[in-house]
Formats: structure tokens, C-alpha cells, sequence
């Protein structure tokens, strides 16, 4: 048995699990990177799992990380108080043969799990976390099996715990645990839900707050600059100028402005496909933050900041835009050939508050 | 109409042909694509049957007025493989749409009608990539559901508000 895998910093280390040879079963060991965390990180702890039995013994995959973490696998508290589970539990048929991983004897499988985005870590503090994993069918799908293992003490998989320190975000912070939604964390007015990861959630407010910038910087521009007739910037996104349609785009800045200044929006991080992002345009202020948003820059061209510009003038109450053009070439030749669609068009909002190239 | 398809040619010379009909429940279509063509042609799902709900591919209206639309809208980049569909020569492809699931809708008739669906011809073999330079538009025909399922009977009045 090894134990090299134990980080030294860990604390309470438990003294069970090696020496204590209880029919031992399937152990588990917990292995964290360091011991001190800031709220702008991910919290990685490494799973090993590890059969100690003399056969082959077979683990039900849902209560392992084996295809990510679908239960509350871990028990997880802060200076003593044990912390919500965000993420989803599952209603499931009955297990099969084909939802059981096997483990040789001796044999150990490891996972990386993410916690920030599993497990309510809002709160600063001293956090400790162990694997515990308890179920009917944990090891076999057959009854009869089961009930030996229970006879013999083997109920679960537990990991002695392991602890970190994290400090966590300044300000007013409220959790909320829904089920269906992953939970939502609240900092400081913007609401985290569908398991938004403390990288995901730093890179949203960094987003954020470029979003807040480009938009006071259009809506100030559409209403103080000189010559409206003669604007390039405007121009390139919105086409000829006209005194009614500059007053729509002036308009929808201000909207858009107003909306990320003074209203509760909620980002959501569970959505999986290639977009940037989406919204339901009759649901504000929820914006739905997909794959391309996380490789996206902060600022620029279809960018975090834009994408969150273009979202919020998607809602009814906001701006009410649609999607006429994708792109900046798209979005150009839409000017030019139907200014009134362009600036009924979200992109076109985008790159105008995007600026980049920056124009006068 | 929101519609992200701008430009190209319409559908009269297309080897593509569209139909929708109604479905036997209530607000429920069909539409079918269907590839008349030797060749295989791409299909972009954004904007289309394909893409339900994540954007306004649909006109509905009852009563002459216009239904607000409660699905969701996405920003994207590029279209990608995964945002295409490969319509082999000779196959059809059918989308089943209800429409309770981003329309609020009385219990009146609708008159649904369709956004352009952007196509592409494609040579066998190639990668599967968008070409927005050689898009052409197809059109799907406009359809008339009933609130009890199914479209009007042709012999039916059906002609009234526009």
C-alpha cells in the first residue's frame, strides 16, 4: 500500500486508513495541489481510487468521478459547517452491468475533480473535504452480493479528509442551492449558476466589467458626439446616418448601459455547445455562457465584454435585438445595404461598443 | 422575420425542395428537406427547423397579430462541423417542431411561415466546411394549423386575414 501520495500539508490525517485492514474494500485517497487558495482559482483535488481486496471488485461509475461528478461525492465544510452541494443528482434506472468500472486487486484509478464549481466555497475560510460514497449498489447489482459485503462492513468508499484554506470573494456573497439549476452564488449583485468555476467566475466579472466600460463609452459617445452625420464609427455598424435611427441606437446604449449598472443578472456556466452565448430574450437578466465565451478575450473583437454587450440587447425589456448578421464583415455590409435592420441587429450593437479598430 | 441568412440566390433553380405539414397534436409540424440533386448539399441548422429553439427562425401569427417569441437567441462565431448537415443525394431529412415550447398560442389558427435556410452545394469527399460565398437561400411554404391539430381542409374558408 502506498502512501506517498499524501500531501504532508494535509491536516487530520486520520490514522485509519492504512492500518486499519477492514475488509478494506475499494479506498479512497484525496490529494490536493497546495493548502492555500484565492477565490480567482480552481480548487483541484486529485481521487484515487484503490481496490484492496484480494479479487477483482466491481464500483457502480455514478458514484465515482469516472464521467465527472454526478453526485455529492464529497463531503465538504467551512470552519466546521458543512457547505452545499451545487451540482446535479441524478434519477437514474436501475444499474447495470455496462455502469460498473472493475478494479483488479491492487488496482488504483485516479481522477481530477474541480470543486468551486460542485460545492458552495463562498465563504472564506478553512475548508476540509473527504470522499464519501454511499449506496445499495455501490459494488455489485446483485442483492444477494450486497448484503455479504454489509455483513462484512463494506457500505461505501470514504477517504480520510484533507483541508485547504481559501480566501474568497470580498463583499456581499448569499448562496442559494436549487435544484435543476446547479444553485446560484450571489457576489456582490451578479449571480453564478449551472456550476460556474472560480476561473469561470473571475473571467465573467473581468467580462464584465469590460462590458460596463465599452457600454458607457457608446452611450456617451451617441449622445455628446459633435457631428452625428459625419460619424466613421457609427457609419461602419449602423449605416447612412439618420436622425431616427441614431436616437434608436442612443436609445438602446442606454438601456443596455442601465441594465448591467442597476440590474441583478445572473450568468450561467452549464451550457456545452460551440456559441458564445445565449439568452431568452423574454427572460432577463440570465445570459447563458457557452464555449467560444471562455476562449474569447476580455476586450475587442467578439470578445467577453461584447458578448455580454450583445446579450443584454437581446432582452425585450432591454433592446429587444435580433440576430440579422453574424460577424464583423456580415455586420459591415448589413450597414450598407439595410441600415434599419442593422440597428435591430445584436452584432451591430457589439462592434459598435467593441470599437476595435478603434474609430471616431 | 429574423433571419441570419443574408444574400444568395432564392430556391427556384434548387435541387432542394422543402415541405412542412402538420402533425396530428396540436401546434405540432413537420418539415422535410429533401435532396433531389446528384450531389450532396450542406445544410446550416442556425436559423433553421434544425436550430429549434435557439433562434427566431419562425413568423407566427393568429389573428393577424404577430406571436412573441419565447425561445432562446445565441451569439456564434464561424459556423462549425457540428452547426452543418450533410444532405446526401436522394435523402430527406425531417424535423419535427412543436411550437408550445417557445410560443404562447391561443386557440385560434396560426399561419406559420419560415425563415430562408441557408444551403450549400458540396462535393463528396471535401471537409465539411461553410462557405457563406456560395450560399444559396431555400424556401419552406408557408403552413395553417388548426388549434385542434392538423391544417385546415382545403375546402375550407381558410382564406380570411391575410
Amino acid at each position: 500500500m502506498k502512501h506517498a501520495h499524501y500531501l504532508l500539508g494535509t491536516l487530520l490525517v486520520a490514522g485509519l486508513f492504512s492500518t486499519q485492514a477492514l475488509a478494506d474494500g475499494i479506498r479512497a485517497s484525496l490529494t490536493l495541489s497546495k493548502t492555500n487558495f484565492t477565490s480567482a482559482e480552481d480548487i483541484k483535488v486529485q481521487v484515487t481510487l484503490t481496490n484492496e481486496e484480494a479479487v477483482p471488485v466491481r464500483v457502480l461509475k455514478w458514484y465515482t468521478p469516472a464521467e465527472g461528478v454526478e453526485e455529492a461525492l464529497f463531503k465538504v465544510s467551512v470552519n466546521g459547517v458543512e457547505t452545499d452541494y451545487l451540482g446535479a443528482h441524478y434519477k437514474r434506472p436501475a444499474a447495470q452491468q455496462k455502469d460498473y468500472i472493475q478494479l483488479k486487486s491492487g488496482q488504483s484509478v485516479s481522477y481530477e475533480v474541480e470543486l468551486s464549481s460542485l460545492y458552495d466555497l463562498s465563504k472564506t475560510g478553512q475548508y476540509e473535504i473527504s470522499y464519501h460514497a454511499e449506496s445499495y449498489t455501490l459494488f455489485t447489482n446483485n442483492p444477494g452480493q450486497d448484503k455479504k459485503l454489509a455483513r462484512l462492513g463494506i457500505t461505501g468508499i470514504s477517504s480520510a479528509p484533507v483541508s485547504f484554506y481559501l480566501e474568497a470573494k470580498q463583499g456581499s456573497i448569499t448562496t442559494t442551492a436549487k435544484p435543476g439549476d446547479g444553485g446560484g452564488t450571489t457576489v456582490n449583485g451578479v449571480t453564478f449558476t449551472g456550476r460556474c468555476s472560480n476561473t469561470q467566475q473571475t473571467s465573467i466579472l473581468a467580462g464584465l466589467a469590460a462590458a460596463k466600460t465599452m457600454s458607457a463609452d457608446a452611450k456617451n459617445y451617441l449622445t455628446s458626439y459633435s457631428s452625428p452625420s459625419s460619424s466613421v464609427r457609427y457609419k461602419t455598424w449602423f449605416g447612412n446616418y439618420d436622425a431616427g435611427r441614431w436616437s434608436t441606437v442612443r436609445g438602446n446604449f442606454n438601456n443596455i448601459d442601465s441594465a448591467l449598472n442597476t440590474q441583478p443578472l445572473t450568468f450561467d456556466c452549464s451550457c456545452k455547445k460551440s456559441y458564445f452565448a445565449y439568452v431568452y430574450p423574454t427572460q432577463p437578466y440570465k445570459v447563458y455562457l457557452c464555449n467560444a465565451f471562455w476562449t474569447a478575450p476580455t476586450s475587442g473583437t467578439d470578445s467577453k465584454g461584447g458578448t455580454i454587450v450583445h446579450e443584454l440587447s437581446h432582452f425585450n425589456v432591454v433592446a429587444g435585438t435580433d440576430d440579422l448578421a453574424y460577424g464583423h464583415s456580415a455586420a459591415k455590409s448589413l450597414a450598407i445595404s439595410n441600415p434599419a435592420q442593422a440597428v435591430q441587429n445584436a452584432d451591430s450593437h457589439e462592434y459598435f461598443a467593441e470599437n476595435t479598430p478603434a474609430q471616431n | 422575420m429574423s433571419n441570419a441568412v443574408q444574400g444568395g440566390q432564392t430556391s427556384q433553380q434548387l435541387q432542394l425542395h422543402c415541405s412542412t405539414s402538420a402533425g396530428s397534436e396540436a401546434w405540432q409540424l413537420q418539415v422535410q428537406i429533401q435532396n433531389k440533386d446528384t450531389t450532396p448539399w450542406l445544410i446550416l441548422r442556425w436559423h433553421s427547423p434544425l436550430d429549434a429553439w435557439f433562434s427566431e427562425f419562425l413568423h407566427i401569427s393568429q389573428n393577424g397579430q404577430k406571436l412573441q417569441y419565447q425561445g432562446a437567441k445565441a451569439k456564434r462565431g464561424e459556423p462549425a462541423e457540428e452547426d452543418l448537415l450533410l444532405l446526401a443525394p436522394g435523402a430527406t431529412h425531417t424535423e419535427w417542431l412543436d411550437l408550445t415550447q417557445a410560443y404562447q398560442l391561443a386557440m385560434v389558427p396560426a399561419l406559420v411561415q419560415f425563415s430562408p435556410i441557408a444551403v450549400m452545394p458540396h462535393k463528396a469527399g471535401q471537409a465539411l466546411r461553410w462557405q457563406s460565398d456560395q450560399q444559396q437561400q431555400l424556401l419552406c411554404p408557408e403552413l395553417r394549423l388548426l388549434p385542434t391539430g392538423g391544417a385546415p381542409q382545403p375546402s375550407s374558408p381558410q382564406t380570411g386575414q391575410r
